[in-house]
């Protein structure tokens, strides 16, 4: 990424900010900034020196290499179970509402069987209008029906 | 392949596809978490837990939100912080050091022992925990500026002072001890 045309020229400022910051190699360096300093760097004999002695503490810290070990056999030996994406709010809503549409089915599914119980119920005979055995035992108390009989 | 195609195939469940992903990343992965918590058994255990998040929340990546380099180095890093955080509040230490530490050794008698791999890695394990991840985020991992401070949440002028600072730390203490 180049600078571009609004930015103020790197001051020599800046430049040692980014030489104190990110050692000597440009390539640490923040890509917008890298070409102006590389240009100042050319003509200016304190950010060399300032360039030189970052580049000695780069070199110290090249020799810190860990050691790697490698486990890609065990890791993909012993991987657990997925877990879903995350889904956009709408998408979710979305299969909220589907879901639903298939609980009213299973619903409906399940109330057929009252339904037609019920129809058959209405279809047969009319239930009989003497209700005085019913009153009998509603209002009589067990002790006076045994009794009676 | 891309990360977009990578990762896509591993949220399908593609173990192949993951054994890829672990052999690109694992190796970076396992050098940043040694370097942040100076101890080789941590890291390891950083590692394997970074790259099973990866598999499990593979469906999460979005290869135009960030590399999956820097999306790894997210969970990783924010596993070690979790790690730091739960230990001690001791200095780790450089497991040289800290083996050397074991056998009753004075600071001294250490020092002339150590190779200057082991005085850098001290030098570093000296440094405050957002002084060593910023170091080594952007010196070691090959992470661009804009990348280490969304890692790290902080802006960029951030980043610098705590490059600065940890560049400074670091040569005075490897001045100090040779």
């Amino acid at each position: 990424m180049k600078r571009s045309p609004s930015q103020p020229p790197l001051s020599l400022t800046r430049a040692k900010e980014i030489l104190n910051a990110y050692g000597a190699e440009p390539e640490r360096w923040p890509e917008e900034e890298r070409g102006d300093l590389l240009q100042l760097l050319a003509r200016s004999p304190e950010l060399q020196a300032l360039r030189e002695t970052a580049s000695q503490l780069d070199d110290l810290l090249d020799e810190w290499q860990p050691e790697v070990i490698n486990h890609t056999d065990i890791l993909v030996g012993s991987l657990p179970a997925q877990t879903q994406p995350k889904q956009h709010w709408a998408n979710q809503l979305a299969a909220i509402f589907l879901s639903g549409l298939l609980g009213w089915r299973q619903a409906a599914l399940a109330a057929a069987p009252l339904a037609l119980g019920f129809i058959w119920g209405l279809s047969g005979e009319p239930p009989s209008d003497d209700w005085s055995e019913a009153e009998f035992l509603i209002f009589n108390s067990p002790m006076k029906v045994l009794s009676d009989e | 392949m891309d990360d977009g195609a990578l990762m896509e195939q591993v949220s399908h469940g593609d173990r192949e596809a993951f054994a890829m992903l672990v052999e690109q990343h694992a190796p970076a992965l396992q050098r940043f978490a040694v370097r942040l918590l100076a101890q080789q058994s941590h890291a390891e255990e950083i590692v394997q837990e970074t790259l099973t998040r990866a598999w499990q929340k593979a469906g999460d990546y979005n290869a135009e939100r960030a590399r999956l380099s820097t999306w790894l180095h997210r969970i990783a890093h924010n596993l070690c912080v979790d790690r730091l955080r739960r230990q001690e509040r001791e200095v780790p230490l450089a497991p040289a050091l800290e083996s050397a530490l074991t056998a009753r050794e004075t600071a001294e008698q250490v020092l002339e022992t150590l190779d200057s791999q082991d005085r850098v890695a001290k030098a570093i394990a000296s440094l405050s925990e957002r002084h060593r991840t910023a170091l080594v985020l952007t010196y070691y991992q090959s992470l661009s500026n804009r990348e280490v401070a969304e890692i790290m949440g902080i802006s960029l002028r951030a980043l610098e002072s705590l490059l600065v600072r940890a560049r400074q730390q670091i040569k005075t203490t490897l001045e100090a001890s040779s």
